[in-house]
């Protein structure tokens, strides 16, 4: 329970950032692949994952393990989202 | 990321009282309540798409219903068959055993036994290990000293205390009443609300929060010692309630009634323990004992005050057969050591009762931890003089004590007395090596994780429960991640707030 408010918090954003990606999506008309929706969801949680660990670690003062975790599974959720972006924006720049 | 709102083809009320809204209504709208419901619906997956990646908690309802030896077992921690334990045993070997003459971490008595017993050379290898695990350390400081010596002075190094380790030690000035003296019948619960009461009480005084219970049966007696190493003949005894003891000749009476064993430790200091082996590291060991010592009695008064009876049986059996046998834990690659799924080496003292209250027993358990041993080794490189038998050095049925052999066991007709427990298959540590307070392998074991912190300590737990493939790279994540002693120089704790737990013990290790 201790970091119940912060995964709350971090709850609300990605509930308002998957709400205004959708809202973005229909103004533009457009649909994100299958293959989008899966490389971003998946980058999502291993981004939750990463988060988890390194206050997790933290708590545990294992400070090494938490900056070691948090780049070993946050480096390919931002790569993975990164990857989802821009394959979205540079679609949408084409509609 | 901009926001972009919908403009509401209706309108109403609300939107209309604010014209600027409705000015820059090409650009901004309002949600509908549809849009609002969708929004919330979206939110609460957010939420518990993130809850989900949080600690799991167990209703109150759940947890005390238990009857596992650990309030908050995971779900990957499978139980076996009682008598079950995971390693084999051979019966025919595994007798009630005669330990006179046995002494360990006596001195005196060992170079009897030991002619090449050497506390000056173990002392160097104890530093070496220091200086190898830490290379920038340099200590020890007076106050690591201090520490020590303290620690040392109220804890193992302390008769007054310590002597209420021992079966019947202090006599107490204000013994609790039996029931009948205050006019109040005898505790009557049914074995499952003993074993939750059980659980409370202990929580108090400093006690669990792994608790087992076993049956003590023509097996488990054999973990008894027939006779201890004071010389006392332990005898299982039909016809008394309470125990007793004579001086001449020296014996314990144990009452047969006392068929429930409570398995149970006093927490270790964490952060003290995963510094070891150092001048400060084996803190938590010695006081570990007095706690015990004074928990000991609370107990036993606790079950005069509802009407039972208990034994306390701190030398009267092998440390950590019955936390086998009652799943607080599986056999470890330390031997004497047990480990939990939940809080690893971290147990310190032992504490065994025997009684007659009626308890749940707890079944054993496997969590894939002697699996993981046989790859890991972490404690034995850990350990000063090699005492921990290494990784390659599988379970088996020797002594692994230097210079003897089952083959010798004077209780077979040889000479000598064994200073370990022959009749199981396992891991046996040298215990004319490992001579004194040093705790360099119960601070390395990867199962000392705290629980509650990051979700991968469950999935390699988890793993590690039903499939020992990952094992060898578990072990070797533990190294690169460092999580194990790297960043844990005896210094550090000196400046380290987080790591001073009222007690030593991590709040998360408590329950």
């Amino acid at each position: 329970m201790q970091y119940f408010l912060l995964f709350g918090f971090i709850g609300a954003i990605l509930a308002i950032g998957l709400y205004s990606f959708i809202g973005w999506l229909r103004k533009r008309n457009m649909g994100a692949t299958w293959y989008e929706w899966l490389m971003g969801i998946t980058g999502i949680v291993l981004l939750l994952m990463a988060i988890q660990h390194f206050f997790g670690a933290m708590s545990e003062l294992f400070p090494f393990a938490a900056w070691m975790g948090l780049v070993i599974i946050g480096v390919p959720a931002i790569v993975l989202l990164a990857i989802t972006w821009q394959l979205i924006s540079r679609r949408s720049k084409q509609v | 990321m901009q926001i972009d709102f919908r403009e509401r083809p209706d309108g109403n009320r609300e939107v209309c009282k604010n014209k600027r809204r409705l000015n820059m209504s090409n650009y901004h709208s309002t949600f509908s309540r549809r849009e609002f419901m969708k929004g919330l619906g979206i939110a609460g997956a957010g939420l518990g798409a993130a809850t989900a990646v949080t600690p799991v908690f167990k209703d109150l309802d759940e947890l005390t219903s238990s009857t596992s030896a650990h309030p908050k077992r995971a779900w990957y921690v499978k139980e076996r068959e009682f008598g079950d334990i995971g390693i084999e045993i051979d019966w025919n070997i595994l007798k009630r055993r005669d330990t006179r003459g046995y002494s360990y971490w006596n001195p005196v008595i060992w170079k009897q036994h030991y002619p090449a017993y050497d506390m000056d050379a173990f002392r160097k290898a104890f530093d070496n290990k220091t200086k190898e695990l830490w290379p920038d350390y340099e200590g020890p400081t007076t106050r690591d000293y201090a520490l020590k010596n303290s620690m040392y002075s109220v804890g193992l190094g302390c008769p007054h205390y310590l002597y209420n380790v021992e079966q019947f030690g202090v006599t107490l000035l204000n013994p609790a009443p039996r029931p009948d003296a205050i006019g109040m019948p005898k505790w009557q619960g049914t074995p499952e609300e003993n074993s939750q009461m059980i659980r409370a009480a202990f929580s108090l005084i400093g006690l669990g929060p792994s608790i087992g219970v076993a049956e003590l049966d023509e097996k488990s007696r054999r973990f008894v010692w027939e006779y201890n190493n004071s010389g006392q003949h332990i005898i299982f005894d039909d016809d008394i309630t309470e125990t007793y003891r004579t001086t001449n000749p020296p014996t314990i009476h144990i009452p047969s009634s006392h068929k429930y064993v409570i398995a149970t430790h006093n927490m270790g200091a964490d952060e003290i323990l995963r510094r070891a082996p150092s001048t400060i590291g084996a803190c938590t060991e010695t006081i570990s004992y007095a706690r015990v010592a004074y928990a000991k009695s609370f107990v036993e008064q606790f079950i005069r005050g509802l009407g039972y009876n208990v034994v306390y049986g701190h030398s009267l059996q092998a440390a950590p057969a019955f936390d086998f046998w009652s799943g607080v834990g599986e056999h470890a690659r330390m031997g004497q050591v047990c480990l939990s799924p939940e809080n690893g080496a971290m147990m310190r003292t032992h504490a065994i009762f025997f009684t007659d209250l009626p308890l749940a027993l707890t079944k054993p358990i496997d969590a894939g931890i002697t699996k993981f041993c046989e790859t890991c080794g972490i404690c034995a490189e850990s350990c000063p003089v090699g005492a921990v038998p290494p990784k390659g050095i599988n379970r088996n049925w020797d002594s692994n004590c230097d210079g003897q052999s089952f083959d010798n066991d004077i209780e077979n007709g040889g000479t000598e007395v064994m200073y370990n427990v022959p009749g199981y298959k396992g891991w046996r540590v040298d215990g004319f090596r490992c001579l004194a307070d040093c705790n360099g392998c119960k601070g390395a074991c990867p199962f000392n994780a705290i629980p509650d912190g990051s979700f991968i300590h469950s999935v390699v737990k988890a793993t590690t429960s039903t499939t020992p493939l990952f094992n060898s790279f578990f072990t070797q994540m533990e190294k690169s991640m460092h999580y194990g002693k790297q960043d844990k120089d005896p210094e550090s704790w000196w400046h380290e707030p987080s790591a001073w737990h009222v007690y030593g013990s991590n709040p998360k290790l408590l329950g």
